[in-house]
């Protein structure tokens, strides 16, 4: 969902330039070309412009207007005054913003070398660049799907580590539950995943409900007063994953729209949730360019879940089931077997189902006496 | 499931109700004969009259026009006006007659079944009534009329009503993978009588690309919830982007097809060629009254997120306003015009447009 009226940068939900983190790019270089050393006059201006974006663009007015207090006073007091370099300057706003507002997505950020100027909506050949360069990246790691796997007593288990464009993504995914289609209980592994986009999330979660569409949750934005509904989708290419258990795996490291992927699926009763608790990211942002050297992660926005009517954010999403991340796919696993096993009616298919229970549940304990 | 009024267009007044099923969910077209006349009692008058009165208080999208609608039946009841009506035929034609002339809403109507109508008014159809509508669907390949190539490499898809998206999408796949490669295409609603506002949303999805645009709202009174249309996110086949769209429209053009024209006009993404269309912006849904009546009430609105109205009453105007039968020649001419000036530094393919149009102006 792009939201760029100022900031053509491509809108994520995601936290600390965490797509950097979700899928490979190339590392900045450090220290090319270093900026000139702060003086009183360029401090202030950074914090006059940081200070603006959060006031009109913060998830949180009120909030905001309380970070622009404590800054001033800070700045009034001279707080800022010893501070010479960049990046000390990036990392104190930012812990002094973050002290009020208590929020881990609120960031400053600063760049050795300049950043690029997005004052202009991109240009066509522009907007084909950044895309081919996204299509590529993401090509290289298929797009987040690890694994498909079958395991033993027929559970499927897929393992996917971000949410990509579901233009680009959607057939590798249409074939992945095409894969998986036939087995008797699903497992999501979702403890390496960092997120993405909201539409791909509809996406999903449109595989694991029927034709009728259901209304997931709501985007709102600040910036523009907006709110955009996500709904599953009527129609989806290949199969979709009907009257058979779904769990979900998760881990502190489960942020953002994975976060709000599984929130989704527990609030609709349609997967147990197993694992720890998830990161608390729940309001999407912008990355927005203040000047040559600084941007800001601001969150603009929040989503409202169409059964709770609230979100995740800070709490994180609880699992049904909490046990550590290591523990986790063969907690699930086991789990499925035992529910396959009271509904499996043939003695022949009993057998091998019992027999793959008992395997699976001495895997487990193996793993938690390690 | 809030449907829209759906149905073949056959030009007869009962029929333009939308030949539902009676019950709230997603029917499908059902090209039903008119059905054998029979008489009506006064009780069963009785019962209709108040029946319609009493859903439409409590759920037609317009209160106030509720209330009008039941001063005005009642002085009619009180002038014995229906007292001589014996055929249940004229007495539903009649009734809907009256409620329109306050309303003014073509989808509202009253409608009468020979054969009994279910006593249960079940909230999910059974999947043996799900296989029958699908199988009815199916056997009209989900308004999937005919695609075509036409002359100069223009395509053509003739589509006869919007369907179930669930049942239909993959038709719909098809039909846009199979004119990927033309210059330039006709999308044909002179004889689509609405249908599936999910199929909307995902035929116009094909015809953009990038970040979602929002399409249309749906109001609806019951719940009072506001129920946002979106472009798909992810679609099998190719979409359709960077060529010129032309959307044909006849009277009979109504309801879920004045949206995807309505949307598409809006959002200037085609070229409406044709007559103004029917104007029937509330969806709704049918309800059983007795035996063998029942009333479609619209339930919602359409608010278009650019225009923040619909087209109720008024229809949607085209760009070209042409009789309809014309519509498809003249929309081919346009569009070849505009394929030869983005041809126009090729002399090969400039030939062949030119040939293409003399050929297609001269018919």
């Amino acid at each position: 969902m792009l939201h760029s009226a100022s900031s053509s940068v491509h809108l994520v939900l995601l936290v600390c330039g965490l797509i950097s983190g979700a899928m490979p790019i190339p590392a900045q270089e450090p220290g090319k070309a270093a900026a000139p050393p702060l003086d009183s006059a360029s401090r202030r201006q950074v914090i006059d412009s940081v200070l603006k974006l959060l006031r009109e663009t913060y998830v949180y007015p009120e909030v905001a207007q309380k970070m622009e207090a404590a800054i001033r006073e800070r700045l009034r007091k001279g707080e800022y005054e010893d501070i010479g370099e960049g990046n000390l300057f990036a990392q104190r706003l930012t812990k002094n913003l973050q002290d009020v507002s208590h929020d881990k997505h609120l960031e400053v950020e600063y760049s050795s070398t300049a950043l690029p100027e997005h004052n202009k909506a991109p240009s066509a050949a522009e907007k084909a660049k950044t895309r081919e360069a996204y299509r590529k990246r993401g090509e290289a790691v298929n797009w987040g799907f690890e694994k498909v796997e079958r395991l033993s007593g027929n559970i499927g288990y897929l393992d996917f580590r971000f949410f990509a464009d579901p233009e680009l993504a959607g057939d590798t995914l249409a074939s992945a539950m095409n894969f998986l289609g036939n087995t008797d209980a699903l497992i999501l592994d979702l403890r390496n995943n960092g997120g993405g986009q909201p539409t791909m999330v509809a996406v999903v979660c449109s595989y694991f409900f029927g034709p009728k569409p259901v209304h997931l949750s709501d985007l709102s934005w600040r910036p523009d007063n907006s709110t955009q509904q996500y709904w599953t989708m009527p129609y989806v290419p290949g199969k979709r994953y009907l009257d058979k258990d779904v769990y979900v795996l998760t881990s502190k490291e489960t942020l953002s729209a994975a976060e709000g992927f599984a929130y989704d699926l527990k609030t609709h009763k349609r997967a147990t949730l197993i694992g720890e608790t998830t990161a608390g990211y729940a309001h999407p942002g912008s990355n927005v360019r203040i000047n040559e050297h600084y941007s800001v992660i601001v969150p603009q926005g929040r989503v409202i879940n169409s059964v709770t009517k609230t979100d995740w954010e800070g709490t994180g999403v609880r699992p049904d089931i909490e046990v550590p991340a290591p523990l986790a796919l063969k907690t699930a696993h086991v789990a499925a077997l035992k529910k396959a096993l009271q509904k499996e009616m043939a003695e022949k298919r009993s057998k091998h189902v019992r027999a793959a229970l008992v395997a699976a549940q001495k895997e487990l304990d193996d793993l938690k006496n390690k | 499931m809030i449907r829209w009024i759906n149905g073949i267009a056959i030009p007869t007044l009962a029929l333009t109700l939308g030949l539902l099923l009676p019950c709230q969910s997603q029917s499908q077209i059902i090209a039903e004969e008119e059905p054998p006349d029979m008489t009506v009692t006064p009780a069963m008058r009785t019962e209709v009259i108040e029946g319609v009165l009493r859903e439409l208080k409590k759920s037609y999208v317009f209160p106030d026009v509720a209330k009008k609608i039941e001063e005005a039946v009642n002085a009619r009841v009180k002038g014995k006006e229906y007292e001589q009506i014996t055929s249940a035929a004229v007495f539903a034609r009649t009734l809907t007659e009256h409620l329109r002339a306050v309303s003014h809403d073509k989808h509202l109507g009253v409608r009468y079944f020979a054969k009994p109508l279910p006593s249960e008014r079940r909230q999910q159809p059974s999947s043996a009534e799900l296989e029958k509508r699908r199988r009815f669907a199916a056997a009209r390949n989900f308004g999937f009329e005919r695609v075509e190539r036409l002359d100069g490499n223009v395509g053509y898809l003739e589509l006869r009503g919007f369907m179930s998206a669930d049942v239909a999408g993959e038709t719909a796949a098809a039909a846009m993978t199979f004119l990927a490669n033309t210059d330039a295409l006709l999308i044909d609603l002179r004889q689509n009588g609405g249908g599936d506002p999910a199929m909307v949303a995902l035929l116009c999805s094909y015809l953009f690309e990038g970040e979602p645009v929002h399409l249309n709202d749906l109001y609806f009174r019951p719940t009072n919830e506001t129920r946002q249309w979106w472009t798909m996110s992810y679609l099998p086949g190719k979409r359709y982007v960077g060529k010129p769209v032309y959307v044909l429209t006849s009277k009979r053009t109504f309801s879920a097809a004045e949206e995807f024209t309505y949307n598409l006009k809006n959002l200037k993404r085609a070229i409406i060629v044709g007559e103004i269309t029917g104007g029937g912006a509330h969806p709704g849904g049918s309800h059983r009254l007795n035996d063998h009546f029942a009333v479609f009430i619209p339930v919602g609105r359409a608010i278009n997120p650019i225009t923040k109205t619909n087209w109720e009453g008024t229809g949607v105007k085209p760009d070209r306003e042409i009789a309809a039968a014309l519509a498809l020649k003249t929309a081919h001419v346009e569009a070849l015009k505009k394929v030869a000036e983005r041809w126009k530094d090729d002399p090969e393919m400039l030939g062949s447009i030119r040939k293409a149009l003399l050929n297609v102006q001269s018919q």
